[in-house]
């Protein structure tokens, strides 16, 4: 438990806002970064930068959405920086980051998932995770990623079509059916 | 265009379970997050977990000598989920010398960091220097950066990546592409993006331009300076 007399004003104030949200967008950071390490540091960045920038928000209703924007803002500044660090490791080296998974959930899979998300522009990725894994609206993830809705709807076929080329590598999708049904499926998000 | 959300049809809804699953799981709580908070406040220092990063990213904004448009197209063939190793790697190009010689020692000084390209091509035009570099295989792909030797204003990087199986086009269409990526028409279109323009819509432009020479199954995918090309 943190001693509150650390925490200065500012803190106590996005602590409180943050209470309600946190574990969502914690989540998000560790669905739209290469590993649980690397988003808990995407989400250590954007609560920085946040606190920095308390001043600014002036309705605390709005704070939610506020706060997503920052996130995405910083991961894709983050992504700008090191386009090396999004291409996927191979040995696996990156395994060890991840926290034990439940019982429920096949690691494995979700790996394959991280893999398969980590070969998006940072862009479609969050479209693709806010969107399949947040449930949110075409409108909400406009209004977050501050682009138009049809630029929101272009991101999510784009990355559907990558994802589905990444299934169809890893033999997932047979590559005559896949081919044959060309991008309707795709549009659709039938990638079976 | 359909934006169905329709998961019980998409292929990955195992997988993307599963990363819900997992990603919710043992997850800081806000008190994690109240104590990390204060621990950055009282030191005013957020520790980056990339020093090296952030150098390098230093290096190249402390040499702003660019003398012309730079367009260092890396065109890379590479095997379904190959990614491996990527260094980086920065060219010193002097834009006085005649297009040869800055062929030569590009050509040089990649073979001096290791890197083994297919080819090295230079152009000069009026104010404008076009590198094109190209490699056929993952780990000959260097993150460039560019010095130049003089005062200048305008400097553009493209990586471009062509990730395709190799079954899946022609040895005849594959040439064809080669060639085009290595043509005038399609450096023009890198080196002369709006900077005002975004990745998607860049994209687009990319998408048809290939459509229009008779690639139109070609899909690229745009972040920043880096531009991967996939053939359906």
């Amino acid at each position: 438990m943190i001693d509150s007399t650390q925490l200065t004003q500012p803190d106590q104030r996005l602590c409180a806002l943050l209470g309600p949200i946190h574990d969502e967008i914690r989540a998000l950071a560790r669905r739209i970064a290469r590993s649980d390490a690397d988003g808990d540091d995407l989400f250590h960045e954007a609560a920085i930068r946040a606190l920095q920038k308390l001043d600014d928000l002036r309705d605390d209703d709005k704070f939610r959405a506020w706060f997503f924007s920052i996130l995405l803002s910083v991961h894709r500044n983050r992504y700008r920086k090191s386009f090396w660090k999004r291409l996927v490791p191979l040995s696996g080296e990156d395994h060890e980051q991840v926290a034990s998974p439940p019982a429920v959930s096949d690691p494995g899979s979700a790996e394959r998932a991280r893999r398969a998300l980590a070969t998006l522009p940072p862009s479609q990725r969050e479209a693709i995770v806010l969107f399949e894994l947040h449930e949110m609206s075409i409108d909400e993830i406009a209004a977050l990623q501050g682009a138009s809705p049809s630029a929101v709807k272009s991101r999510l076929s784009r990355g559907r079509k990558s994802l589905r080329r990444f299934y169809r590598r890893l033999g997932v999708v047979p590559a005559t059916r896949a081919r044959t049904q060309g991008s309707a499926a795709i549009c659709k998000g039938d990638l079976s | 265009m359909s934006t169905d959300r329709s998961r019980e049809l998409f292929p990955w809804q195992k997988d993307a379970t599963s990363l819900r699953a997992e990603t919710a799981h043992d997850l800081p709580t806000i008190h994690d997050t109240a104590a990390a908070l204060a621990r950055a406040v009282a030191t005013a220092n957020h520790p980056r977990r990339h020093p090296k990063e952030k150098r390098f990213m230093s290096i190249i904004k402390t040499k702003p000598l660019i003398a012309a448009a730079i367009a260092a197209a890396l065109l890379l063939l590479v095997t379904p989920a190959a990614y491996a190793l990527v260094h980086h790697f920065i060219l010193d190009i002097d834009p006085d010398q005649p297009a040869e010689v800055i062929e030569q020692n590009v050509r040089d000084q990649l073979t001096a960091a290791g890197v083994n390209p297919t080819s090295v091509k230079v152009q000069k035009q009026d104010d404008r220097i076009e590198v094109k570099i190209r490699a056929e295989n993952e780990q000959a792909l260097p993150e460039l950066g560019v010095s130049l030797g003089s005062d200048g204003t305008n400097a553009v990087q493209a990586r471009v990546r062509l990730a395709m199986d190799p079954d899946a086009m022609s040895e005849d269409d594959s040439q064809k592409l080669t060639a085009l990526l290595e043509s005038e028409a399609f450096g023009e279109l890198l080196s002369t993006r709006d900077p005002e323009m975004a990745d998607d819509d860049f994209a687009d432009a990319i998408d048809s331009f290939f459509a229009d020479h008779g690639f139109a199954n070609i899909t690229a995918e745009v972040s920043g300076a880096d531009v991967t090309l996939s053939a359906d």
